[in-house]
Order: C-alpha cells, then structure tokens, then sequence
C-alpha cells in the first residue's frame, strides 16, 4: 500500500505561517513548510506581513481596567463562584439525603414490623395487663357469682331430682316396669 | 328556602334514628335488667353483699381474664352487668319476702320472662327467670329466699347468657372457698 503524499496547498501553508514564525511547528512540520517556501516565493510576502503584525501587537500597550471595574468583575466572578458552589453542595446534600432517607425509613419500617410481629406473636401469658384493685376486686366477685349460680342450680337440681323426678316420675315408671329398690334404699339413695 | 327544608327533614331524620339508640344504650331500659333498689328496699338493712359489675368496669374485667381465661372472657365481653344482693333473713320475715319475690315474679311474667325453676319447699324458695331477646337470651334472674346469715340471694345477670357457659365456668371456681369471704 502506498501512502498518500501531502499536498502543500495554500489552505495548509495558510495554516502554518504564523505557528512557523511562533516557532511552534515540529521539527518534521518546519522542515517541510521551509523545502515548500524555497519552492514557492509568494510565501516571502506572506510571512513578512505575518511577521509585521506579530510584531505590531507586541509593540500595542497593554491595555489597564479601571479599578472599579476590576473589582465589580471580580464580585460578580466571586458571586458566580459561590453559588455555584452553593449549588452543587444543594446537589449533593439532596443526594446524600435521598441516599440516607430511604434506607433509614425502609429499617424504620421493619423494625415496626419486626415488633409488632414480636408483640401480637408472644404467649398470651405474657401480655396479662395489669389489673388495677379495682379490676380485681370485680373479677373476684364476678367469679364468685359465677360459682354461686352454679351451686344455686347444682342445688335447686339435687331439690328437683330429690323432690319432684324420683317420688313422682322415676318411681312410678320402675314400678310400672316392675323394678322398683325397696323404700329403704330408695331413701339412702336420696 | 328549599335548603332550609331539606336541613330541617335531615336533623328531623337523624334525631328519630339516634333516640331510639340512645334508649337502647341506657342499660335500665334494656330488657334482661332488673332494679336492684326494688329488692333493697323489701329490708330493713343494707345487703349483706353487693355486687355491681357493670360498663366500662365489666369490660375490663373482661379484658383482664382474656390471658389467663378466654372462655370466661368470652361470656363476660357479653354481658352488660352482674348485680347481687345478699341479705341475712330473719323467720319472721320470711312469709313477707316470699309474698315481695311472689309480686315481682308475676311482674316479671307479664313482662315475658320464662319461668325456668320453681322451688317451694318450707324453708327455702328458689325462683330463676329468663328472659329471651329474639332467639338469645338477654337476662338471668335467681332469687332465693331462706331464712339465715346469708342464705338471701338475689342475683340479676344482663346481656346475651348461654346457661351452659354459666354452669360450666361456674363449677371451675370454688364457692365454697369464697362463699366466706370478707365483704
């Protein structure tokens, strides 16, 4: 394969006077732009204009920016800076946040679940509330009540049997059948 | 003006709605209550024993016993109260409580409570009431009548009974053991 050749037209000797005279061609990029120039003598003209308004921009004074403007340049600059500066901290504050705020609401969150499942899964025996005296004297008395009606009914039962279903129902149907007890164990039985 | 009347029939409508709930809330108008200070007021003296365990009291015992007792838990959170009176009954005020307790049945009756046991016997009446609320029942009521310290019970219970929870949760609890106990 062969490589191209470079041309040396005037768009790439356009290009190159002013770096040349600035001296900052390569080595290779000078040697080749001075065998072009000894080829072509319109490149004479070219960089002694070159030259010439190089040379008069050096000799232009330096230009002096009143104090006042300096210092308002400055200010604004100062200001661009720190709210720039303020903004990107805003930035990052958000996202430093949004970064901690989530993980600590989603922990927040189980630690809730977490206890309340702790909490509703414990024995019950556990949980027993405490009773005021109050409370206490109640639950004694309504269990007491409790085991009164059951000895009024275990009683008025016992009554029933004794007085209303053995003499006058139960006796006369083994009678009936023909397997009455003898009174004297039908009384011990009572 | 259309406004006005529409605002009129709506307070209208909402008060005949909450006045009859707010009747039904009055634990005397409910209808397994019955008015202790009727029986107190048949003796001389003060009860010998008094139990009032009703409300806002009732359902924190409730509450208490859910932990250690659900089953006795269960039949309190629907009760509406328990109420005793205990009386020490000389003889010679037997005949006159027995015809009190034989007045108050019959107004029981005539209000629709069920007879469930009758005892008469020459020292001792026993009388238990029921009184039903649709399909449930609604209130329990046990007097009985001996002469002595405190064999004088009256005993009202309010709210939806099942006889049997009463009898079997009942006999767990020793009443022998707290029939003495210092009132």
């Amino acid at each position: 394969m062969k490589l191209l050749e470079p041309t040396y037209g005037p768009d790439w000797q356009g290009a190159r006077v002013e770096a040349y005279l600035d001296g900052d061609l390569s080595p290779e990029e000078a040697a080749a732009f001075e065998a072009h120039w000894a080829t072509d003598p319109s490149l004479d003209d070219e960089l002694w204009l070159a030259g010439k308004v190089r040379d008069g921009l050096r000799e232009m004074p330096t230009p002096t920016v009143p104090p006042e403007i300096a210092q308002a340049v400055l200010a604004q600059a100062r200001h661009e800076v720190r709210a720039d500066r303020w903004a990107r901290f805003h930035t990052r504050l958000e996202l430093a946040f949004a970064s901690l705020w989530r993980p600590a609401l989603a922990m927040a969150t189980l630690v809730m679940v977490v206890v309340t499942a702790a909490l509703v899964g414990q024995p019950a025996t556990l949980q027993r509330p405490a009773m005021s005296a109050e409370v206490e004297q109640a639950m004694e008395e309504v269990k007491w009540t409790l085991a009164l009606l059951s000895e009024v009914g275990r009683e008025t039962g016992l009554a029933v049997r004794a007085e209303v279903l053995e003499p006058h129902v139960m006796a006369p149907m083994q009678e009936a059948l023909g397997t009455a007890r003898p009174a004297a164990q039908a009384e011990r039985a009572r | 003006m259309r406004l006005f009347l529409f605002a009129g029939l709506g307070l209208l409508l909402l008060l005949g709605l909450a006045t009859p709930t707010l009747a039904q809330d009055r634990l005397e108008d409910d209808p397994g209550y019955l008015d202790m200070r009727q029986v107190e007021g048949w003796f001389e003296v003060s009860p010998r024993y008094e139990v009032n365990v009703k409300g806002a009291l009732l359902k924190m015992v409730a509450e208490a016993s859910r932990y250690e007792d659900p089953e006795l838990a269960n039949l309190l959170s629907k009760l509406k109260a328990i109420q005793v009176r205990g009386f020490a009954l000389r003889w010679s005020q037997f005949d006159e409580v027995v015809a009190q307790v034989e007045t108050m049945v019959q107004g029981l009756e005539s209000r629709g409570w069920d007879t469930v046991v009758r005892v008469r016997e020459e020292e001792e009446h026993v009388d238990m009431y029921l009184k039903m609320d649709g399909d449930a029942i609604a209130g329990l009521a046990v007097f009985v009548v001996e002469p002595g310290d405190d064999e004088t019970v009256f005993v009202n219970i309010v709210g939806e009974i099942d006889p049997a929870d009463l009898g079997r949760l009942g006999r767990r609890f020793n009443f022998e053991t707290t029939y003495d106990r210092d009132w």
